[in-house]
């Protein structure tokens, strides 16, 4: 489990504690599928 | 029998409603053209006599693009800003009425004319295809409907700031205001070239018209278009899904910001849909794309704050382990069922957009069938679905009946309905344009080659998911016309989520209207001013108007 | 206001993934000559026929294994100097095309290839290709001009 983040002194972090790995391996799917995508028209435009 | 209690007060519930009539009425006859213009380019089917295929996609591109949208999406804001601050006095109230009866007297002249036939110049009306002068007053009219709505927005907005100094204004109003203040800098755009091009043009009183110029002027409108179908949307996301979910705003701040940055970088990048124009200089496109791509940022922390938002509640609720709060969402609800699908429809729709926006690869895909594909995940699933899972709260909330477990079951088959339809047609589209089919164009054997007649197989597939979808339609018709005048009465909330307790206060500059839209227009005269002056200053002889339909 | 770890992290990737974009689609259009068309040479569309270029559509052998492909868009037709709309062009043959249009806008789109550009009355539209597969290729229209626009066709043949 993610450990909780340190609580930053200047102002409280609203965001403290939770554990966001789902999110951040939900935002790589969509950074996967922008690559893929865009080299598979990227590697058309080199062919044709 | 219940009392109906409705989330608005009565003159105000009838004033949104009625944007939704209008709103349904044009998805029943957009969505009834799509399904014949698929049928006909399937090559099995043939319109009936006297409909021309170029006609009823005018039809299809004006009623669903600009009208159905716009008035979901005005109609939506209005509620959202009158349930947030505290309700219309009596002159807003009018003003909303005004723009409303300018917007349908807008879109009657306009439908008229291209049920005449004297019109069928598609929802971009490209010059020197000349249509009727009625088309463009009645675009012209829907515009400046569109921007007393508008006043009455911000109007309400700086109300609220005044009665509650030092307040957080809140989230949806705010966010209504950034989409209404994208709108009106955008469509100046296309209401100068309606009023000081085509209309004098149509009329005769000018002879030619200067092409480049009204294309860019269009354009200029077109791609904020497109995002004032996505704000709105992104309003849902963002303030209401999360209650719909018992969780609750992931940030509200963030959510601010990133409207910031829609506003900002939205606008200046309209030479995306130019790329393979002659007559606009390659620096000048490619300084654009650059723009294109920085826009694409908030979207991408719009994505981070919906997943976060999801496990957030989930791991609340107990989930383990990486994915264990997928487990925790409601998805036998379809105002939570429709929206996510929506969500998940814009990974590949977004990832398409940064592929025709990429300049000279811009060329593999130009006005082919991609493009449509394109566009028909993200405006005709992305914020489709999104507009159709708000509905099923917002219309029983405002009729003051009830959505009920078996209008839900219906509900979630209309989901399903559409999502596998636009995943066939859409598909079929992405492969189709690839190979080079162009998008726009009635059943053709072309010049009888191999390459063209490949086609036929994506198109026929078309045809398939287009009657998935008509029949996804009927079904959100039935639903619709259900909870607007059948339901049972009763209580239906109107869902605005709460931000955390831990919550920071969004910085004071966040509010400085005065400071986002001079940045906005900064922006706006950097990316347009030189070619702007170019394209006025080296143009060729002007061009003289044709009807060729 | 303050962004969780995780999410700097993705704005960091993305943002340095649309950096990579730009700098692969600047480098081949800025550097190796792939600009989209951009030609801003401009004639009066009443006259397009009495302009010098287009006086004679059709395939002409400029220089070794260089041609000039003319061809002069109108509703609904493809003029490219032969009533049988076919055009051969050697496999690996630099070919500038040039095309126009006497009337509305038209889509100029060799499908299948990077031949994919706007016609716009009174601009010429150019750009250079280097056909490197042999085959059967169409031209099609991809911008609506009227109620013949899906009838507006040409054939390239590629030939070894």
């Amino acid at each position: 489990m993610g450990e909780p983040q340190k609580k930053n002194q200047a102002h409280v972090d609203e965001h403290e504690g939770i554990d966001l790995r789902g999110t951040l391996f939900g935002v790589g799917v969509v950074g996967f599928v922008i690559i893929i995508m865009w080299f598979g028209v990227w590697s058309l435009f080199l062919s044709r | 029998m219940a009392q109906g209690v409705r989330s608005l007060s009565k003159k105000e519930s009838r004033l949104v409603m009625s944007h939704m009539y209008v709103a349904f009425i044009s998805l029943f006859i957009g969505a009834t053209c799509g399904l014949l213009q698929t049928l006909e380019r399937s090559g099995h089917f043939q319109l009936p006599a006297g409909i021309g295929y170029y006609q009823i996609l005018t039809i299809h591109g004006v009623i669903l693009g600009l009208v159905l949208t716009t008035f979901f999406i005005i109609g939506f804001m209005l509620s959202a800003q009158s349930k947030t601050t505290g309700g219309y006095n009596k002159t807003e109230r009018t003003l909303g009425w005004i723009a409303f009866w300018l917007m349908v007297s807008g879109t009657i002249m306009a439908a008229t004319m291209i049920l005449l036939n004297e019109a069928s110049v598609l929802y971009t009306f490209y010059a020197p295809l000349q249509a009727h002068v009625i088309f463009y007053i009645g675009l012209a009219l829907v515009i400046i409907g569109t921007w007393i709505d508008g006043f009455v927005i911000f109007k309400r907005h700086a109300r609220f700031r005044k009665e509650n100094p030092g307040e957080k204004t809140p989230l949806l109003s705010y966010m209504a205001v950034i989409t209404m203040l994208m709108w009106q800098i955008a469509s100046l755009g296309v209401a100068i070239s309606v009023i000081f091009q085509m209309i004098p043009w149509a009329l005769g009183w000018t002879e030619t018209v200067n092409v480049l110029l009204s294309r860019t002027l269009f354009w200029y409108f077109g791609h904020p278009l497109v995002y004032f179908w996505l704000l709105p949307a992104y309003m849902i996301w963002y303030a209401i899904i999360p209650k719909i979910i018992g969780g609750k705003i992931f940030s509200d701040s963030l959510a601010r910001f990133t409207f910031i940055l829609l506003l900002l970088f939205s606008i200046p990048v309209g030479f995306h849909h130019q790329l393979t124009e002659p007559g606009i200089d390659p620096f000048w496109k490619f300084i654009q794309v650059i723009l294109t791509m920085i826009v694409v940022i908030p979207s991408m922390m719009t994505a981070f704050s919906m997943f976060a938002t999801f496990e957030a509640r989930g791991r609340e609720l107990g989930a383990k382990g990486m994915f264990g709060w997928l487990k925790k969402m409601p998805w036998g609800d379809a105002r939570f069922l429709a929206p996510f699908i929506g969500m998940l429809f814009f990974i590949p729709g977004g990832a398409g957009g940064i592929v025709n926006a990429s300049n000279q690869m811009n060329q593999v895909v130009h006005n082919t069938i991609w493009v449509t594909g394109h566009f028909h995940l993200t405006v005709a699933t992305t914020v489709m679905l999104t507009f159709f899972g708000a509905a099923y709260w917002l219309v029983p909330s405002l009729t003051g009946r009830t959505y009920t477990k078996s209008i839900n079951k219906l509900a979630v088959t209309q989901t399903i309905l559409w999502t596998v339809g636009m995943t066939i047609m859409s598909t079929a589209m992405h492969i189709q344009g690839l190979l080079g089919g162009p998008r726009r164009s009635a059943f053709s054997t072309y010049a009888g080659n191999e390459d063209t007649a490949a086609w036929g197989a994506y198109q026929i597939a078309q045809a398939v998911g287009g009657s998935i979808l008509f029949l996804g339609m009927i079904v959100m018709i039935i639903i619709f016309i259900n909870l607007a005048f059948f339901a049972p009465k009763g209580e239906e909330e109107y869902p605005i989520a709460e931000v955390s307790d831990k919550a920071i206060a969004p910085p004071k500059v966040f509010e400085n209207w005065k400071l986002w839209t001079a940045v906005t227009l900064a922006l706006v005269l950097f990316a347009y001013t030189i070619p702007l002056i170019d394209i006025i200053q080296s143009a060729p002889p002007g061009a003289k108007g044709f009807k060729l339909w | 206001m303050n962004m969780h770890k995780y999410e700097k992290i993705w704005i960091f990737f993305g943002s340095a993934t649309l950096l990579v974009f730009l700098t692969l689609v600047g480098i081949s259009a800025f550097y190796m000559g792939n600009k989209p068309p951009s030609c801003a040479v401009t004639l009066d569309p009443e006259t397009v026929r009495e302009h010098a270029l287009f006086k004679e559509p059709g395939l002409k052998e400029i220089g070794d294994n260089e041609y000039q492909l003319t061809i002069v868009a109108s509703a609904f037709d493809y003029d490219v100097g032969n009533p049988e709309k076919v055009i051969e062009i050697p496999k690996g043959a630099k070919v500038h095309v040039s095309s126009t249009t006497t009337d509305v806008i038209h889509g100029f789109e060799i499908a299948g290839t990077n031949v994919n550009m706007m016609l716009e009355p009174g601009y010429i539209s150019t750009y250079t290709n280097t056909f490197k597969n042999a085959g059967t290729y169409t031209l099609v229209c991809n911008e609506y001009c009227g109620v013949g626009h899906h009838l507006m066709s040409a054939t390239i043949e590629v030939v070894e």
